[in-house]
């Protein structure tokens, strides 16, 4: 008598098949949520970059309209103080800052940042140009208010 | 022992029919999961490349106070202020290219705008405008 050695395993194929979807769909969860971080980081490094440019681009109207105010105050001076006291007249209802030879401004990047910009301005210079850029940085608005509660060894 | 054997047949038939049913559906939702974050992961790379790129084309404008032609020395420009990106994100010619940036200017006295759009067909992938004042 031949005896048939084949054997049927019953449930051997719904834990192949839960053990196949649990590895599928852990997989999938963790790229997508991985994917979507991702996303996400470049997202705000883009609105970061973005806030940088539109005050970068409205510091730059600023300097065009200040560059235009110097070009207008220069005409018809014959000494420094003047120039300078033509400067300040124009500058009157403007929230520029001017003094000693050096113009101010601020531009709000964000809530934290800002950028900070200060021009030298020029009387009578060798390539007769009327401002020179100083300063063209991102500064951070509120201060840093360091935890002292620990007792450290110093 | 037949009736045994045919009871454990139809049973051993049934569950693989089942487990494929069940896997086919699980298998459709992974998959599409999968395929959200290809397109997630594709299309924060871009971003990233194009925000890069359209900074440093400014950035080089900028050195050399608002002049296009300076772009020639680091890019291949071709007419009309447009520069070809391959696949990923390198400059080439116009035959490898997968993405375009058209660099479009206007001024206003002493200020110069650029208009940086980069564009895949016809699908606009990152825009953005620079300022810049000009010495008098």
């Amino acid at each position: 008598m031949e005896k048939n050695n084949f054997k049927i395993n019953i449930g051997l194929t719904s834990f192949l098949m839960v053990f196949i979807v649990l590895c599928l769909v852990t997989f999938s969860v963790l790229s997508l949520v991985s994917a979507k971080n991702q996303y996400e980081s470049s997202q705000k490094s883009l609105n970061h970059q973005e806030g940088y440019f539109q005050a970068n681009n409205e510091a730059n109207v600023i300097l065009d309209n200040i560059d235009t105010i110097l070009h207008k105050s220069i005409i018809n001076t014959n000494s420094k103080e003047t120039y300078y006291n033509n400067v300040i007249n124009e500058l009157t209802d403007k929230n520029y800052i001017f003094n000693k030879g050096q113009l101010e401004y601020v531009v709000k990047i964000s809530k934290k940042q800002n950028l900070h910009v200060i021009l030298d301005v020029l009387y009578d210079s060798s390539d007769h140009s009327l401002y020179n850029i100083k300063k063209w940085e991102v500064e951070n608005s509120n201060k840093w208010n360091p935890n002292n509660d620990l007792n450290l060894l110093q | 022992m037949v009736r045994a054997k045919k009871s454990k047949t139809t049973l051993f038939l049934m569950e693989l029919i089942l487990v494929i049913l069940i896997f086919s559906i699980a298998s459709a939702i992974c998959m599409q999961l999968f395929a959200k974050s290809s397109t997630l992961t594709r299309d924060s790379n871009r971003l990233d490349n194009s925000a890069t790129i359209s900074s440093n084309i400014f950035e080089i404008i900028k050195s050399n106070n608002g002049d296009l032609d300076i772009l020639k020395k680091e890019y291949q420009l071709y007419d009309d202020n447009i520069i070809y990106f391959d696949d990923d994100f390198d400059n080439c010619n116009k035959e490898n290219a997968v993405y375009k940036m058209i660099i479009t200017t206007s001024s206003v006295k002493h200020l110069n705008t650029y208009n940086l759009n980069i564009v895949k067909g016809k699908d606009k992938i990152y825009s953005t405008e620079y300022k810049l004042a000009i010495k008098y």
